[in-house]
């Protein structure tokens, strides 16, 4: 009889651990995920501002590609290196000569 | 109510742009720049939320929106206009400046001042100013303030070269920031295309310089000269006067963006007779030894006289001197051994009367008399190109299936369209066979002759073999020709045995000469002379 009653005690006992320990990690589960979600949260957060941070930055450089591209076209156009080219003492040919292959001297422009 | 505020708040979070498709720029052959697509600003401003006075706003801004600081009339006018719109307080926005430059924009954001906004537009920068304005054509707005090419390149390629704008659609915090984890809706924007063009720099320079110069020089009203390759129709430059700076469009009329290459008509007088004479060769009418027998004075048609241009007769000249003298009765003699039939049929073939398909916006192409509706004089007059109206492209293009032996081509400036990461070139249609080899060669010789023995002979290069033909038309005034004014032509390529290129140089009203072998012809051969060591084209005598 009192082997019995230990038996039913024992059986009670182990639910009620059974039970707890549920309860503890399920509570544990709801815990880490809270933590969790919270830390996403503020990640996603930090992110999207390092994303807007990134897009503007690229806004940016994009901008200076643009100003430096505009700038070397500007300096690299034919009327400018004319100018250029005419301010450091160029001229242009004025007559040519064109030397025949058979023929072994230069031959003068009429 | 719940539904209400869900709404809103759903304003407040979700942002949606739309992000911008840059227009595509235009190329050289050399890849270098002839437009390229810019950042420009707007300058606004909210007058409610300026702090400091209008006056003090309006003097530190001007002196960087007019082109000229130093004139102090200039930077007055500006001032005050600054000053009119920044003091109305009842209104939240007016714009101060449009398409303001980069440098600009900085030097004024450089003040701090709370209640000015820039925003960014599209710009196009001219690398080589406003040089071959009509081809290129320019961009403007149009009735819903959107950005539209007109004119040109940027009219006809005016939808490859926008794009396609694009959209996203995001969430947003309360301080702009977007939320990663919340929806986010994207279409890409496609950049407009980027077009290569035939167009080369230095040709470009070279014949708008010459072509203003040869303006001043020989008293003429305007001009147009086209170079093209004859072979595939490629436009190597092309320049008409007066013209425009495609970056200020807006301060010139109407009148000056149209390309007079392709949208302005005249009579080509004696510069047609070589299409004429290639349909009476290679229809068998003539051939280059026929001789012609009613050229020993002036005749009578339909009770019109018709004479020779400097009342000089030939009698019994070959078709190789009809062209050389350019004769007017041995051009009326060819006609009348075609026939009214052969001869439209040929027109025809020589695209005359028809659109070229040059792939600028603004082609014209002014009508021929309907087949069987010529009178005797017609047919006659219309043998050395009087009564009957061409565009230069035309001209030029009919010429080049002379140049090139026979064959018709397409006249183009766009070779090849490039994207983001691909390029492809524009292919064209086979130019189709108008007139034999054999005929093209024979008035290619013609032309030879006419260029070393003809009336501008004096101004040919010593050494350079040129095909070539001079051109004086009298110009159709309200239904009679103006007794005064002639305009002036000259079309010529070189080398002759494969030519590089073919030119058509016209000049309107020259006042120093009547006769193009003294206006014309001399700037053919000036541009000539710049050309032929360009394009490696040496002396063959």
């Amino acid at each position: 009889m009192k082997m019995r009653r230990n038996k039913i005690n024992n059986k009670i006992n182990t639910g009620f651990n059974l039970k707890s320990l549920k309860g503890y990690f399920l509570s544990g589960m709801c815990a880490v995920l809270a933590v969790l979600s919270i830390f996403m949260t503020i990640e996603s957060a930090t992110s999207g501002a390092e994303v807007s941070e990134i897009q503007k930055e690229q806004a940016l450089l994009m901008s200076q590609q643009q100003d430096l591209q505009e700038a070397l076209v500007e300096n690299l156009s034919v009327n400018s290196l004319q100018e250029k080219s005419g301010e450091l003492g160029f001229t242009k040919v004025n007559n040519l000569v064109y030397v025949a292959d058979s023929v072994p001297v230069a031959r003068l422009p009429y | 109510m719940g539904a209400t505020l869900s709404q809103k708040a759903q304003g407040q979070y979700n942002s949606s742009t739309v992000t911008d498709a840059p227009r595509g720029n235009i190329l050289a052959p050399d890849g270098s720049f002839w437009v390229l697509r810019n950042n420009v600003w707007q300058i606004t401003a909210n007058p409610k939320l300026i702090k400091d006075s209008p006056e003090s706003i309006a003097k530190k801004i001007s002196p960087f929106l007019i082109d000229d600081p130093t004139d102090v009339a200039s930077v007055s006018a500006e001032t005050l206009k600054i000053n009119n719109l920044v003091s109305k307080k009842d209104v939240s926005w007016v714009s101060l400046a449009q398409k303001v430059a980069d440098n600009v924009k900085k030097n004024i954001q450089a003040f701090d001042l709370p209640g000015i906004y820039f925003t960014q537009q599209e710009g196009r920068f001219y690398p080589e100013a406003s040089a071959s304005a009509q081809v290129l054509g320019f961009v403007g707005k149009n009735e819903d303030g959107s950005s539209i090419g007109y004119f040109g390149l940027e009219g006809y390629y005016n939808l490859p070269l926008s794009g396609k704008p694009g959209f996203i659609g995001q969430e947003k915090d309360a301080k702009g920031i977007p939320i990663l984890l919340g929806g986010k809706k994207e279409v890409t924007a496609i950049k407009g295309v980027d077009l290569v063009t035939s167009l080369d720099k230095r040709i470009q320079l070279v014949i708008e310089r010459k072509l203003e110069e040869g303006i001043a020089k020989y008293g003429a009203k305007g001009g147009e000269i086209t170079v093209m390759d004859p072979y595939t129709g490629e436009i190597l430059g092309m320049a008409g006067y007066p013209s425009f700076d495609p970056a200020k469009y807006q301060e010139y009329g109407d009148a000056v963006f149209r390309n007079p290459v392709i949208s302005n008509s005249f009579e080509p007088g004696s510069i047609f007779k070589v299409l004429v004479m290639a349909a009476g060769i290679d229809s068998g009418a003539v051939t280059p030894d026929t001789q012609c027998d009613i050229c020993d004075g002036p005749i009578n048609v339909d009770g019109y006289q018709i004479k020779t241009w400097n009342n000089e007769y030939h009698p019994n000249s070959t078709m190789t001197e009809v062209i050389t003298n350019s004769d007017n009765i041995g051009m009326t003699f060819v006609g009348q051994k075609m026939g009214q039939e052969i001869f439209y049929d040929y027109l025809q073939r020589f695209g005359i009367g028809s659109l070229t398909g040059i792939d600028l916006q603004g082609e014209s192409a002014p009508p021929i008399r309907k087949k069987g509706t010529w009178s005797n004089v017609d047919l006659d007059t219309i043998t050395f190109g009087q009564g009957v109206a061409v565009t230069g492209i035309q001209m030029i293009r009919a010429v080049s299936a002379i140049a090139n032996g026979g064959y018709l081509p397409t006249p183009h400036l766009v070779t090849e369209i490039k994207g983001d990461g691909w390029q492809e070139k524009v292919n064209h249609l086979k130019p189709p066979r108008v007139i034999s080899q054999k005929t093209a060669e024979e008035i290619t010789q013609m032309m030879v002759s006419a260029a070393n023995v003809g009336e501008a002979k004096w101004t040919k290069i010593p050494g350079f073999t040129v095909a070539a033909k001079t051109g004086t038309a009298q110009i159709p005034v309200a239904g009679h020709y103006d007794p005064t004014n002639t305009n002036h032509s000259f079309i010529g390529f070189v080398p002759v045995n494969h030519p590089k290129f073919i030119m058509l140089v016209t000049l309107q009203s020259p006042q120093s000469s009547p006769w193009a072998a003294e206006t014309a012809a001399p700037l053919w051969y000036s541009i000539g002379k710049e050309l032929f060591p360009y394009m490696g084209i040496q002396p063959d005598q």
